[in-house]
């Protein structure tokens, strides 16, 4: 289990906090999505939990034990697999896995091979790492993180920009990780994604935690429904504010709302001399609950 | 319009691209300072040449050489042929430029003479040689002639009986035989270029390839740089420093283990040199480079470069940010050293002030210990001067790569 209590950080000359008195519980073998906009203290938070930045305030806590007592074997239980390819280009997919396995003092060659069945890479084992697609990147870069057989993993990022087999490739494996009790920490701008592998959500914003719980209580709550429509002649962010949603990033309006909310939009709409292409009014979804809290949060 | 645009977007993307900038600026005019400071040296090579002429004290030509030679600014010293050894010692100190020994124990007959003996030691600049060989020449063959020229006086030009004629006829015989004997004089070697070596034996003159491929070899081992930074610049640009944090590993082992294949490739380079030398010039025309005594002495030197040279690459590897920034500060940075250490201009030609300069070179200390060794056949003994600094430097930029690297570790890593 791993416990932050009141964790707050500050970065030199900078004018707000980073980390503001943060207090969070991830249970081992639990999947928690990390969400939050640009600037909320994501980033902040994860390296302090791998240990990357010295705590200045608070206090990180793994299984009772101080984050800063954890032995350096208890340390190297704690894996990342990075937005970036984290790996060397010019070695091979098989070479890459025994130098990391090496700096981990992992000699099992089985576990290698299994990972590289894992994550269906056995065809390309010989090539180099910078001849591989980008979806065989993600899947050598989340392999090599599975290198240290950790008990914590952050995973930040990682099915960026590539194709829907490499995705769900990852995908099944993540949920294969808290099947088998690895305490997962993910980070993704795909909701849908986070909704799907994790069961517990921290939503951070301007460095405070501002919501934490279950996946299923969010998307039982307040019988909020998601709203998106597409306006012509295209509106402005400030208008689209104004309906109470914002622009995403095909440009259609998005908001959480009720069924009463959804058809007072609908005419002002209409009154303020839009067409639509489309209006869709659907159930909830993690997507809604964040942009709907989002636009609730007042910058402090 | 849009060519407008697209001009001014090139504009804005030079002034933002500092390393580009530099190369285009800053490296120019680094050069044209260093080099034009290197080579305003005006005096002809020879000038302040301070020479040694041992000789028969009984030969007045010795004296009459010498003054002839002060005029061109050479500072002689006269000595007795009894001195030569004290001066061939104080020549390897570095006491003197050159030895002259004339061996003719008095003003003989053109004919007889015995050529002069330039004793030099096996590192000395070639053209620097040649100027001195020419001035040495025009000076000696000027003092004999005239000397001779003075013992020359005879005359018959007054009357015109049978008994003058045939004096006339004489004279004109005589003449004609000094004439024969000072064509002959031109026409043979007055010098003998004898090279000193450490031991204080005569040794074999150095080729023109033992001169040029220690300097190009020194300058290829410090390159090693380039590599060494496209791979740690790769390391902090794919996050995979963090990934070697997140490992626990330690940034000491991490260098050492930077260090060994690298270490291992300088040897290469010196040892391919060597045998590209021995083995592939010959083939082309050119003389073969060979090592003059034991081999030992040159694999410490080349131990002590690459350490240097290892120390130098890591210590910008970790300050640059980019591989781009690696190759202007490293690269230009090596350019610098060479162009300042004597590899690109003898340091001979350097005014005085340069030449100090100079020797705050790692380059220069490398090419001294190996022209002491290759050139001079000196022994180690000679070098670990040379070589000491060269460790030191390389220790000294290891220890600040490590301590950049350890803290790096801490903080550029990233999510």
């Amino acid at each position: 289990m791993i416990r932050i209590e009141n964790l707050c950080h500050r970065y030199p000359a900078a004018a707000a906090a980073a980390l503001d008195s943060v207090c969070l519980t991830v249970a081992q073998g639990e999947a928690l999505g990390l969400l939050g906009p640009n600037g909320a203290g994501k980033t902040t938070l994860m390296s302090l939990l791998a240990g990357l930045q010295p705590v200045q305030q608070g206090q990180i806590v793994f299984d009772d034990q101080p984050l800063v007592e954890l032995s350096r074997a208890q340390k190297q239980r704690i894996s990342l697999v990075p937005q970036d390819f984290a790996f060397y280009p010019l070695l091979s997919v098989w070479e890459n896995l025994c130098f990391f396995a090496a700096l981990y003092g992992v000699k099992d060659k089985q576990h290698l091979r299994n990972l590289i069945k894992q994550t269906d890479l056995g065809a390309h084992t010989a090539k180099l790492a910078k001849n591989l697609s980008g979806g065989l990147k993600r899947r050598l870069n989340f392999a090599i993180g599975q290198i240290n057989r950790p008990t914590l993993i952050f995973l930040d990022e990682i099915t960026v920009g590539i194709d829907p087999e490499s995705r769900r490739f990852i995908l099944e494996n993540v949920a294969a990780l808290t099947a088998e009790g690895i305490t997962v920490i993910y980070t993704s701008h795909y909701l849908q994604e986070i909704e799907t592998l994790c069961s517990q959500i921290a939503l951070l914003n301007h460095g405070r935690l501002v919501y934490h719980g279950a996946l299923g209580d969010i998307l039982q709550q307040g019988g909020q429904h998601i709203l998106r429509f597409q306006t012509v002649p295209p509106c402005s962010p400030a208008q689209a504010a104004a309906w109470g949603g914002s622009l995403d990033a095909q440009g259609a309006v998005q908001l959480a709302t009720d069924e009463a909310g959804a058809a007072h939009i609908w005419q002002m709409v209409r009154q303020q001399g839009f067409q639509t292409a489309f209006f869709q009014f659907g159930h909830g979804s993690l997507e809604a609950f964040y942009l709907d809290f989002l636009n609730r949060q007042v910058a402090p | 319009m849009m060519f407008l645009h697209a001009v001014y977007k090139e504009f804005r993307l030079l002034g933002r691209d500092l390393h580009g900038l530099a190369v285009l600026f800053a490296m120019p005019i680094a050069f044209m300072l260093i080099m034009s400071v290197a080579l305003s040296k005006d005096a002809e090579p020879h000038a302040g040449a301070q020479i040694a002429l041992a000789g028969a004290a009984a030969n007045p030509v010795n004296a009459a050489f010498a003054h002839q030679l002060g005029t061109h600014d050479i500072k002689v010293q006269e000595a007795a042929l009894a001195d030569t050894g004290r001066l061939k010692t104080l020549l390897q100190q570095g006491g003197l430029d050159m030895l002259v020994v004339n061996p003719n124990a008095e003003a003989a007959a053109l004919a007889d003479d015995v050529p002069l003996q330039l004793w030099i030691k096996p590192d000395t600049e070639r053209s620097w040689l040649s100027a001195m060989r020419g001035i040495l020449q025009q000076s000696y063959t000027q003092t004999r002639i005239n000397m001779l020229a003075d013992h020359n006086e005879s005359r018959a030009d007054a009357p015109a009986g049978p008994q003058a004629r045939l004096l006339r006829q004489n004279i004109n015989e005589a003449l004609q035989q000094t004439f024969s004997d000072i064509d002959g004089y031109l026409n043979q070697a007055q010098f003998e270029a004898i090279y000193l070596g450490g031991s204080g034996q005569a040794v074999q003159k150095p080729t023109s390839v033992q001169h040029s491929v220690p300097a190009w070899l020194i300058f290829g081992m410090f390159f090693i740089m380039i590599p060494l930074s496209n791979v740690m610049a790769m390391e902090r640009q794919t996050n995979t420093l963090t990934r070697l944090r997140m490992a626990q590993a330690s940034a000491g082992s991490l260098l050492l283990a930077k260090l060994v294949p690298y270490f291992l490739i300088n040897q290469l380079q010196f040892a391919g040199m060597l045998l590209i030398g021995r083995y592939l010039l010959p083939l082309l025309g050119i003389d073969a480079f060979t090592l003059s005594g034991s081999i030992w002495p040159y694999a410490l030197l080349s131990c002590a470069i690459s350490l240097a040279a290892l120390g130098y690459g890591l210590l910008v590897s970790v300050l640059a940010k980019t591989t781009e920034q690696a190759v202007v500060l490293g690269g230009g940075g090596i350019i610098i050293m060479a162009a300042l250490g004597g590899i690109m201009v003898p340091a001979y030609v350097m005014p005085d002030s340069m030449h100090t300069i100079s020797q705050i070179s790692p380059m220069a200390w490398a090419l001294q210990a190996f022209h002491q060794l290759l050139l001079n056949r000196h022994g180690f003994a000679q070098v670990q001067h040379s070589m000491l600094l060269l460790v030191l430097f390389g220790a000294a930029c290891l220890l600040l790569a490590a301590a950049v690297y350890r803290k790096q570790l801490k903080t550029q890593v990233r999510f």
